[in-house]
């Protein structure tokens, strides 16, 4: 193999290239899908998965550019799929995308399909038929999302086994499994599991020649000597992995995103997170350098490409969609945490993947330092200077909180202190065990439209749509605890027809989306003979989500004060305020808007804040296990959703506007609101949330960078993280980036391109967002530091 | 000097998460009330010791709005109505205001510049961010106006904050009695102390006092808390003190005692505008200005020369 020669001039040129890119329609896997649909008719719906993606892999477009690593997930640069098997409306309605002529009739004959067939109308009936109710209604209102906008990533598969000893090993393992079964009623479904893993994982193995196969012809035609090695070493590498282990650290990568990407082939979705990837590559970075193959500057090097191609993994399922998610992957890696005996198990690679992204800047991957007292000072030092650059990475997240939040979800199933200590992020701030846990994504739901519901006697003032029960009219309250109590009730209702759709949408997943390549890659499912959907993987998540609850629980502190304290107005006068969107009601907005709010760490106002997330989580474990039947428990983060449901609520107590983003994260502080500054709001959001029993938390913190460029700064912020994380915070994660460049880049986009902000659990091209999210970026309150 | 258990201090603000005032992670209790008078104070809040009305006009909302200030529980001619329709501030509300009822402004357009506090509720105040000294060296840092004309309170918040485990720190301009100082410096980590102008009379004129004492004190400090730790700062403006002569003078009187650990210079800055405005103070606005960067890069080289020579 020739040697790596590092170019950082072709680094920029592929940078450029991913902050210029524009998202295209690729039509060929829909055209796939129905050519596959049609041939195996009949056939159990988990075969006919696997023979579409056997398919798929086998036909794909597939292209070898300036990057020392291959495969992408569409057929070029910037290209993505359709997925109509979840849900399909959003192409027939939007415009974004030009459908080609000789292409409108075959999506007619798709519409026609998957009109009856997808996800979404399938949930809707579903949830119709078992829970008498119309699911329309909440997710209408802005109470809940439906959870099949889009299909989910979110897991960490096996990569070290992967790695280590190839696809090959592991068809060998489900062919032995399946040689071994008895034939009889109870095994049926297994027979279809295995056949359907080895038939998946052979097709990535053939996928991987076509790249060799394609290099090597390329390098016949090739003159130029240094250019015909380059694809020979391509070559050489694909023949390798994933089929057989990989032998370096360059093999190591490539097999790498091979697995990665397939997974999102079989079942594309934000939150395919890698866990901690710098550790599995440790070892063979270290075989390299010890054999004085590689040297740090050389590794860092290959990082990047292999982060360049993150980067080019895109999807686009609607508008609305959009607005939830601002087109973030999630493919976030985990650096630092435990190793299972309890030691710090940074590697050197963790410390290269900082520098990497030091010098790239780009929204993928995601990086989170799982932090604790053991962790190098050196390592924290270099991701603080990370944090310096204003790209919102790394997130921060507390070793001994996802240690003990996994013992807490698992241990019943036989996980133990060992297993726990490999806790790494999952998704964007959710957590699992890593490679043993798969993720069944649930809806969101939007505790501040409860408040809406509780003043309005259960009625939703923007559809006036019926949505909860009659609670009474607001008026009548006599004492705050009667508000609340309508409030409990109200959220009750979303919160347990979210659980409900999250079941829902999981049968029918399990039913007709199976995915049998994530289960071969997930601890527990190839042992069971079970796709993860049916509770193969050792442990299962349940991630049904909250948004809006810092909105809602900023609400309730506004009208305990101001209505019931204070008697400032009366609900009806607050009710005619809202009505009318504060306009002729200043005062009144004034007042909510400087009334008590959470971040200020004032224990009497934080109580309400932990009173509503206490309330959420006993509510959500009315509804029992999951899907599964294990012990499942919410999220609360924002993602976007804050910006989607902030659309879609009206003005609230906390002096906030109808249709402006909701708050972000689920403890930051409602923008503006935080006067006592970060340390204030770091300790206020590490108590309002019970970060053990939830499975995330999410705090953003906007820092001026002045902070970070003065002479104590570095010291200032790692004493606020480490602060935070005494606390028992969980997550936390900086914006640095001041006002006025913001709003200068929102004003002239073409000379901010490249600038990468912190959304939610994600960083973005700040330019690239929607003007709610940008703004609500602007307005987080920027804290400065006293002088 | 008597002790007693509830010493109130008339406290400004309490300031948390500053990095500038001392080691580590710090939190910053400002005091009201100060015995020099110097002509670009940044900080006029701090200047009296009585409890201070302040009014931010741009956050009214105005009598047709809002006018909340202007029925009761108010008194019915604390605030009037003026031309803009917003309110004016009444020498009565300045004098006669009823402290009670302030935060009924729904912008916080009327606030209060002091407050009554006991050491033990400062103390509370300062350990809701306990977990941010531990690590950093942190802890608290009393400030003004001049901590060491409330002696007794300054030294209990001190003493208390010890017991606690916080590193502590004051900033004073030590224009007081001796016998103040020296009641308050055995609960002291680090003394932050400001040698304004080395002249006397220059000092007298520009500060409204001479510095015999400030020096005297000084000295007296140096040499009988040899333990303790020093930093020495000149606020400097253009014109004033940012001359040759000065900061030399100031850096040989210094010079000798190692504990006195580094000399800073804060350049003269305007952002205390908004306070005179609030208070309805005269600003000096075209007064003073900050020397150049250059300048300022030129005096700290030199004093950097003679602390290296120090060490």
């Amino acid at each position: 193999m020739g040697n790596i020669k590092v170019d950082n001039e072709l680094i920029q040129k592929l940078k450029g290239q991913v902050i210029d890119r524009e998202l295209k329609l690729d039509f060929q896997r829909t055209d796939i899908l129905a050519e596959v649909y049609k041939e195996y008719e009949g056939y159990p719906q988990i075969i006919i998965r696997a023979r579409f993606l056997e398919r798929l892999l086998a036909e794909k477009k597939i292209y070898i550019d300036d990057y020392l690593f291959v495969g992408n997930l569409a057929g070029e640069f910037g290209a993505f799929y359709l997925y109509p098997e979840w849900n399909h409306d959003w192409i027939k309605t939007e415009d974004r995308f030009e459908i080609p002529e000789d292409k409108k009739e075959q999506l007619e004959e798709l519409f026609a399909y998957w009109d009856k067939r997808d996800a979404t109308v399938r949930s809707k009936e579903t949830f119709k038929e078992i829970y008498k109710d119309d699911s329309d209604k909440y997710v209408e209102s802005g109470f809940i999302t439906r959870g099949t906008d889009a299909p989910s990533g979110v897991s960490t598969l096996d990569y070290k086994k992967a790695l280590k000893y190839g696809l090959d090993s592991i068809i060998e393992e489900a062919e032995q499994k399946l040689s071994e079964l008895e034939v009889n009623a109870e095994n049926q479904s297994k027979f279809d599991f295995y056949k359907a893993v080895i038939i998946e994982l052979k097709a990535v193995v053939t996928y991987a020649q076509r790249y060799a196969d394609l290099a090597e012809k390329l390098a016949a035609e090739e003159k130029d000597p240094e250019k015909k090695q380059a694809l020979l070493d391509i070559a050489e590498v694909t023949r390798q992995v994933p089929g057989k282990g990989a032998r370096n650290f360059r093999e190591a990568l490539q097999a790498h995103l091979f697995l990665h990407t397939t997974a999102q082939l079989e079942q594309v979705g934000c939150g395919y997170a890698s866990g901690y990837l710098g550790q599995v590559f440790e070892p063979y970075y270290q075989k390299d350098k010890a054999e004085g193959k590689i040297t740090p500057e050389e590794a860092t090097y290959l990082l990047k490409h292999h982060f360049l191609k993150l980067n080019d993994i895109s999807y686009y399922y609607g508008f609305d969609y959009d607005l939830m998610n601002s087109g973030d992957t999630a493919q976030t890696i985990s650096l630092g945490g435990y190793t299972e005996d309890g030691r710090d198990a940074t590697g050197e690679v963790d410390s290269l993947i900082l520098d990497a992204q030091y010098d790239l800047r780009l929204p993928q991957p995601p990086l989170a330092v799982v932090y604790h007292d053991k962790l190098k000072p050196e390592f924290v030092q270099k991701a603080v200077k990370l944090v310096k650059t204003g790209i919102g990475m790394p997130q921060f997240m507390n070793a001994d909180v996802l240690t003990e939040r996994s013992l807490d979800a698992y241990a019943r199933y036989g996980a133990t202190i060992r297993d726990a200590r490999r806790t790494c992020v999952c998704g964007c701030v959710s957590t699992a065990i890593e490679s043993k846990t798969a993720y069944i994504m649930g809806p969101t739901v939007n505790i501040a439209k409860a408040v809406e519901l509780a003043l309005y006697n259960g009625k939703d003032p923007q559809t006036g749509i019926q949505v909860g029960p009659e609670t009474g009219e607001a008026e009548n309250f006599k004492d705050f605890e009667e508000f609340y109590t309508a409030f409990r009730t109200q959220l009750e209702v979303g919160i347990t027809a979210a659980r409900h759709l999250e079941k829902v949408n999981n049968l029918l997943y399990s039913e007709f989306l199976p995915v049998p390549y994530r289960s071969a890659l997930i601890e527990g499912s190839i042992e069971r003979g079970k796709d993860i959907w049916h509770g193969g993987s050792l442990y299962t998540a349940t991630a049904t989500t909250y948004s809006g609850g810092v909105d809602a629980a900023n609400s309730l502190l506004a009208i305990r004060e101001l209505v019931y304290n204070r008697g400032a107005f009366d609900i009806a006068d607050l009710k005619k305020a809202l009505d009318a969107n504060f306009e002729g009601y200043e005062l009144i907005q004034k007042l909510c808007y400087n009334a008590p709010k959470h971040g200020n760490n004032v224990e009497e106002d934080e109580a309400i804040v932990s009173r509503v997330y206490k309330d959420a989580f006993d509510i959500f474990q009315q509804e029992g296990n999951n899907y599964v039947g294990q012990y499942g428990k919410p999220d609360a983060y924002s993602k976007s959703f804050h910006n989607y449901f902030g659309r879609l609520t009206g003005a609230l107590p906390t002096g906030r506007k109808k249709g402006i983003a909701l708050t972000d994260g689920s403890v930051s502080a409602q923008p503006g609101t935080d006067q006592n500054g970060p340390t204030a709001l770091v300790v206020s959001a590490a108590n309002a949330v019970d970060a053990v029993a939830y499975n995330s938390v999410h705090l953003n913190v906007k820092l001026n960078p002045d902070i970070l460029n003065s002479a104590n700064g570095t010291a200032s912020l790692i004493a606020l993280i480490d602060g935070f994380v005494k606390q028992g915070g969980n997550h936390i994660q900086f914006n640095c980036i001041s006002a006025d460049i913001l709003k200068d880049a929102k004003a002239h986009p073409e000379n901010h391109k490249d600038l990468v902000v912190r959304v939610a659990g994600f960083s973005a091209f700040f330019t690239k967002l929607h003007e709610g999210i940008q703004d609500e970026i602007i307005e987080r309150t920027e804290h400065s530091l006293a002088v | 000097m008597s002790r007693e258990n509830e010493i109130a201090g008339n406290v400004i603000n309490i300031q948390h998460y500053c990095y500038q005032d001392g080691p580590g992670v710090r939190t910053t209790v400002f005091v009201k009330g100060c015995s020099l008078r110097c002509r670009w104070c940044g900080n006029p809040e701090s200047i009296s010791t009585d409890i201070e009305l302040a009014y931010d006009k741009k956050e009214c909302l105005g009598c047709d709005v809002c006018g909340l200030c202007r029925k009761a529980p108010f008194e019915d001619d604390l605030f009037e109505e003026g031309e803009d329709k917003k309110i004016k501030i009444t020498d009565k509300a300045k004098k006669a205001w009823d402290f009670k009822n302030i935060d009924l402004c729904p912008t916080k357009a009327i606030y209060l510049y002091g407050s009554k506090m006991t050491a033990a509720q400062v103390i509370a105040d300062v350990d809701k961010d306990v977990s941010f000294y531990r690590n950093s060296g942190g802890g608290i840092t009393v400030s003004g106006g001049e901590p060491l004309l409330q002696p007794e309170f300054t030294a209990e918040v001190l003493q208390l904050a010890h017991s606690h485990g916080y590193t502590t720190a004051i900033e004073t301009a030590a224009n007081v009695p001796w016998e103040n100082m020296d009641y308050v410096l055995p609960h002291v980590d680090t003394v932050l102390h400001d040698i304004k102008i080395f002249d006397s009379e220059r000092h007298r004129e520009w500060t409204g006092a001479g510095n015999e004492r400030i020096l005297d004190n000084l000295r007296r400090a140096y040499e009988k808390y040899p333990a303790k730790t020093f930093i020495t700062r000149t606020p400097v403006i253009k014109g004033v003190n940012d001359d040759d002569a000065n900061i030399n003078a100031t850096l040989d009187f210094i010079k000798d005692y190692k504990n006195v650990i580094d000399y800073e210079l804060l350049p003269y800055h305007r952002l205390g505008i908004g306070k005179y405005n609030a208070l309805d103070m005269d600003y000096p606005l075209d007064l003073f200005e900050a020397p150049t960067e250059e300048r300022l890069t030129e005096l700290r080289e030199r004093i950097k020369t003679v602390f290296e020579r120090k060490k």
